[in-house]
């Protein structure tokens, strides 16, 4: 194929040219839904960009959509190792990020596939999504420009795969960060509440609080069973001496478990920024 | 303020400078080693996804015997060179350079083995083979990628030994400079394949 005679020049020159940069001039991080090639209307953009922040929310990876209008000289493999790196995408520990470019004039697909990333979606099924999701309903050689039903169809396979990875782990979907935390922050409420009533109460309160956390959030093993539960007895304490001293009665009651206590998810599209995660080059492109 | 009071100011400073610099240039080390040891994990990589390419073109063209056995023993020849000395690839020259042009010997097989595939309808519409030509590009942009970010983090290691503080403690600890070869442009041109 053609497309592995380019990469097999390619890897020779990026052995060897190691400061060149092609002079590239990355396009800036809009939100996740990068549209410079025009190729979307704002509905088909904002849907996307509603899925991408959701795929986010939910496991953390930050999968972001860049159309160009050319490459501007440069190889597609480099170019998108170029935005991907600059963009930072993914979550810096975990290098969960994922760049689909799709560049105009040459008309060519190309999925960067972080680090962390690369066991939910190897090279292999990359260059299938570009193959039958993307090419499948936009294939401008072919006639066809869907470019909002490919891109749908490959989020919604890309999301699956992830969410399956990350399901597999142990995580549960739908917990994200901001959840925990306010789960953590009701918790220690209602040690404290307990604490009112004596310290050592709030600190057993906050043990068994632990206990649970460390059991259905974390991995269950006796280590980590053990330092949350430890964690728990001394934050109940802490947390219930506050109680006890701070002023009158219940301090805050207002603990409905519902919805009130999460953090309300990031407003979509704006303050979108990379979280730090690393590529290595895997991938696929056409 | 007392004369001795500054010089032990002065020595502070000196010591907290030195173990800034010592740490700077340790972790630049690191960073060299385990660049290049990334390098030999893709090499790896690539090394294991071969005999399954081969497996599925033989799949559809047994009789084409010559590519099998050339891609199979420039396959050995990588292995051969990486298996000399796997630690000292980081600071030798001469060993990048052998493994540099065992690689090229190995990805113009790898690219003949594809032309000789695309002769073969039925093998070139494979799911299979699409996934593992996918695969394999991959991962010779990960090999790529890997030697880059090794050279780079070697040139930065050499910087931090030559540069001033640097270049004290260095001398001070042992730390010498790493080479790294770099082939001069236009000698890495790979056969071209017409289509």
């Amino acid at each position: 194929m053609v497309s592995y005679m380019r990469v097999l020049i390619l890897a020779v020159i990026l052995s060897l040219v190691t400061s060149k940069s092609f002079a590239i001039e990355v396009p800036a991080l809009m939100g996740r839904v990068n549209d410079y090639a025009k190729l979307l209307t704002e509905a088909e953009r904002q849907s996307l960009e509603e899925r991408l922040t959701k795929l986010e929310t939910e496991t953390g990876a930050q999968v972001a959509i860049l159309t160009v209008p050319n490459l501007q000289q440069a190889p597609i493999d480099v170019f998108s190792l170029t935005v991907a790196e600059k963009w930072k995408l993914g979550q810096k520990e975990k290098d969960n990020g994922i760049l689909i470019l799709y560049t105009k004039k040459e008309d060519r697909y190309r999925i960067e596939v972080g680090y962390g990333l690369e066991g939910a979606i190897p090279d292999g099924k990359a260059g299938e999504i570009i193959r039958e999701q993307l090419r499948g309903k936009a294939n401008p050689k072919k006639g066809t420009h869907d470019f909002a039903g490919a891109f749908t169809d490959s989020v919604v396979e890309i999301s699956s795969l992830i969410v399956s990875e990350h399901e597999a782990d142990g995580n549960k979907s739908g917990i994200d960060s901001e959840a925990l935390a306010g789960l953590f922050i009701l918790a220690c409420i209602i040690a404290g509440l307990f604490g009112i009533f004596h310290l050592l109460l709030g600190g057993c309160v906050g043990a068994v609080e632990g206990l649970a956390f460390g059991f259905f959030f974390f991995d269950a093993t006796i280590f980590t069973l053990f330092v949350c539960t430890t964690l728990g007895f001394i934050i109940g304490i802490l947390v219930s001496s506050l109680f006890a001293n701070g002023g009158g009665g219940g301090g805050r009651s207002g603990s409905d478990a519902g919805g009130g206590w999460f953090f309300s998810g990031s407003s979509s599209g704006d303050g979108f920024s990379g979280g730090g995660g690393s590529f290595g080059g895997g991938g696929a492109g056409d | 303020m007392k004369g001795i009071h500054i010089f032990w100011v002065v020595i502070v400073l000196l010591a907290l400078m030195t173990w800034g610099t010592n740490n700077g240039i340790v972790t630049k080390d690191e960073s060299v080693k385990s660049e290049w040891s990334e390098v030999q994990n893709q090499l790896k990589r690539r090394s294991d996804l071969i005999p399954n390419l081969v497996n599925t073109v033989k799949g559809y063209a047994a009789h084409e015997e010559s590519i099998f056995i050339e891609v199979t023993e420039a396959r050995a020849k990588v292995a051969q060179v990486v298996a000399t000395d796997p630690a000292k690839l980081g600071s030798d020259k001469v060993l990048q350079e052998q493994l540099l042009k065992a690689q090229q010997g190995l990805s113009s097989s790898l690219g003949r083995l594809i032309a000789v595939a695309e002769n073969y309808p039925q093998l070139k519409a494979s799911d299979n083979f699409a996934k593992l030509q996918d695969e394999l590009a991959g991962t010779e942009n990960r090999i790529g990628v890997a030697r880059g970010r090794a050279i780079k983090a070697t040139r930065a290691y050499n910087t931090s030994i030559r540069a001033f503080p640097g270049v004290v403690i260095a001398s001070m600890r042992g730390f010498t400079a790493r080479e790294y070869y770099e082939a001069p442009e236009g000698t890495d041109t790979l056969p071209k394949v017409e289509f």
